[in-house]
């Protein structure tokens, strides 16, 4: 069975186009919204069992095939990013606050919109549009917290503009070189380009998409956003970073990552586990250890690693949403048990997919390529270690309580150490077959 | 040429102002300054000397046309540039409505 993902897009629209017609109605928005990710859970599950059999497929709209019309290219990581996404909004639906207005709601809707698109799209002029999207949602939606929600928001979508600037010179750089916006042609094309050419384009890209991706230089919003964020959008924002991600996976399969790309890792991690160990507010320190993780994925990147980079980037979005959604609320027992797997989880506690995965990147070329870097990494991971259990201890308290929040983050975690446990089990050989085919 | 030079010299006027203005809105101008840089970065893309516009007729030759596919991604890109400076200009007022109305960042 396969449901054409177009339908997802088209009714998640129609939905937010809706809430005029319905007033703004939150109890009407809400309920939608949920069905509608559900709905998307259903078509992107069955997107996935697709590009897990057939390999990365191509979706045509409006039947203008690419690359004179814009297409969806659907990866299994792209497939696997927009299920998760999707089934996180179901959660943050379910388990989190009632007292939201019918707006509100709808520019949740636009800003999973935005991060789905940007995970399939195969156009890179489409992928701004959604990243745009993405931005301009994230932002109006900040600014629900008040003044200091707003000056947040404002921070946000200075960094997110200044990218998206940046992001078009690349379009018009590479479009003038290759004649295309679709990625997999502008792969057979650009080869014809002069290296400066392809540097300049590649490098302005990636620029672009450091807000979204959390790294250095454009994600200094980081701290203040994840701070500001309302409690629905702070547990969605690393889908929007694993969105990021995915572009500068695209654009080193592409053009291959230079030297300088291993400067900027170097400099995001060191930054995020520095600013995270001194960090004395949760969210802004969870916020900071994002960025390390960016980082560290984009390590995996520059050794060529696909398994451990998928493993790392999935680890990382939903270790942090476990995290992130009990990021407020009070001291007891089951919040504790919520933050300790999801730390766990992304520590990379052995049999979790974050041990998987940081062992596939030690053993898969970074101590040989990248001595320097391999203790970096190792440095980063223990100050994750230390800063999440220093959380976890200062979270501990007396009474039980397992409400939906704890629910959903014990199920986000229990994903990790279960994805982890099978490919643990299976064999290394295994794990870098399956996992380097989430590419 | 002279399109390049005015398109990449409004680019950096602009982040110079967003980098080292303080009034939030003089920032927001800079947001504006980029966006209309990189549109005529795309204009000078698809630019041909000489050319016409790229409109079919029986009698027109099928050459020497300008590329209208820069032209299309910046009727998009103005759309929402303009909603970003829109978006940005009403954060910028909510957030100096808290300092009496002071926009400047300290």
């Amino acid at each position: 069975m396969f449901i054409d993902p177009m339908w997802a897009f088209g009714i998640t629209l129609a939905v937010a186009f809706f809430a005029s017609a319905a007033k703004y109605d939150a109890k009407v928005m809400r309920a939608l919204l949920s069905l509608t990710a559900l709905f998307n859970v259903l078509v992107f599950a069955t997107n996935l069992s697709r590009a897990y059999y057939e390999g990365t497929f191509t979706v045509t709209i409006g039947g203008f095939a690419p690359p004179t019309g814009i297409g969806l290219q659907v990866s299994m990581l792209g497939a696997l990013i927009a299920l998760l996404t999707n089934a996180a909004l179901l959660a943050v639906l379910l388990t989190l606050g009632k007292n939201r207005t019918g707006r509100f709601y709808t520019l949740l809707a636009i800003y999973v919109l935005g991060v789905s698109g940007m995970s399939l799209t195969g156009d890179y002029f489409n992928f701004f549009v959604m990243m745009e999207l993405a931005a301009l949602s994230t932002a109006a939606v900040m600014a629900a917290e008040g003044t200091r929600g707003a000056k947040a928001a404002f921070k946000y979508l200075m960094y997110a503009e200044i990218g998206a600037a940046f992001y078009l010179v690349g379009v018009a750089v590479l479009y003038a070189a290759a004649g295309t916006l679709n990625f997999a042609h502008l792969a057979k094309e650009v080869g014809q380009a002069s290296t400066t050419v392809k540097a300049m384009g590649m490098l302005a890209l990636f620029v672009g998409m450091s807000a979204e991706a959390e790294l250095l230089p454009l994600a200094l919003w980081v701290p203040e956003g994840y701070k500001e964020a309302p409690a629905e959008l702070l547990a969605l924002l690393p889908f929007g970073f694993a969105a990021g991600m995915t572009l500068i996976a695209r654009l080193a399969a592409i053009f291959g990552l230079q030297s300088w790309v291993s400067v900027v890792a170097w400099a995001t991690i060191l930054y995020g586990a520095v600013a995270a160990w001194q960090s004395k507010n949760f969210r802004e320190s969870i916020g900071y250890l994002s960025m390390a993780e960016a980082g560290i994925v984009l390590v995996a990147l520059l050794v060529g690693a696909n398994a451990a980079f998928a493993a790392i980037l999935l680890t990382a979005v939903l270790g942090e949403f476990a995290m992130l959604i009990l990021a407020d609320g009070g001291v007891h027992a089951g919040r504790t048990a919520g933050l300790l797997l999801g730390m766990l989880a992304l520590v990379g506690f052995p049999l979790s997919l974050g041990f998987v995965g940081e062992v596939g990147l030690l053993f898969g070329g970074l101590w040989l390529k990248m001595p320097a870097t391999t203790v970096v990494v190792l440095v980063a991971i223990l100050v994750k270690a230390v800063v999440l259990a220093r959380w976890v201890s200062s979270f501990a308290g007396a009474g039980f309580v397992c409400d939906k929040r704890v629910a959903a983050s014990l199920v986000s975690s229990l994903v990790l150490f279960i994805a982890g446990s099978v490919i643990m089990v299976q064999g290394l050989y295994d794990m870098l077959a399956v996992l380097g085919k989430v590419m | 040429m002279i399109y390049y030079v005015f398109a990449f010299t409004l680019i950096g006027l602009g982040l110079f102002a967003i980098m080292f203005k303080k009034n939030l809105f003089k920032i927001v101008i800079g947001i504006e300054l980029m966006t209309a840089g990189v549109n005529l970065l795309f204009i000078a893309v698809g630019f041909v000397v000489g050319g016409t516009a790229p409109i079919f007729e029986e009698s027109a030759k099928f050459s020497g046309f300008v590329d209208p596919v820069p032209q299309a991604l910046i009727l998009t890109s103005i759309v929402i540039g303009a909603a970003s400076v829109g978006l940005a200009s009403a954060l910028a007022l909510r957030a100096g409505s808290a300092k009496g109305g002071d926009l400047d960042v300290h």
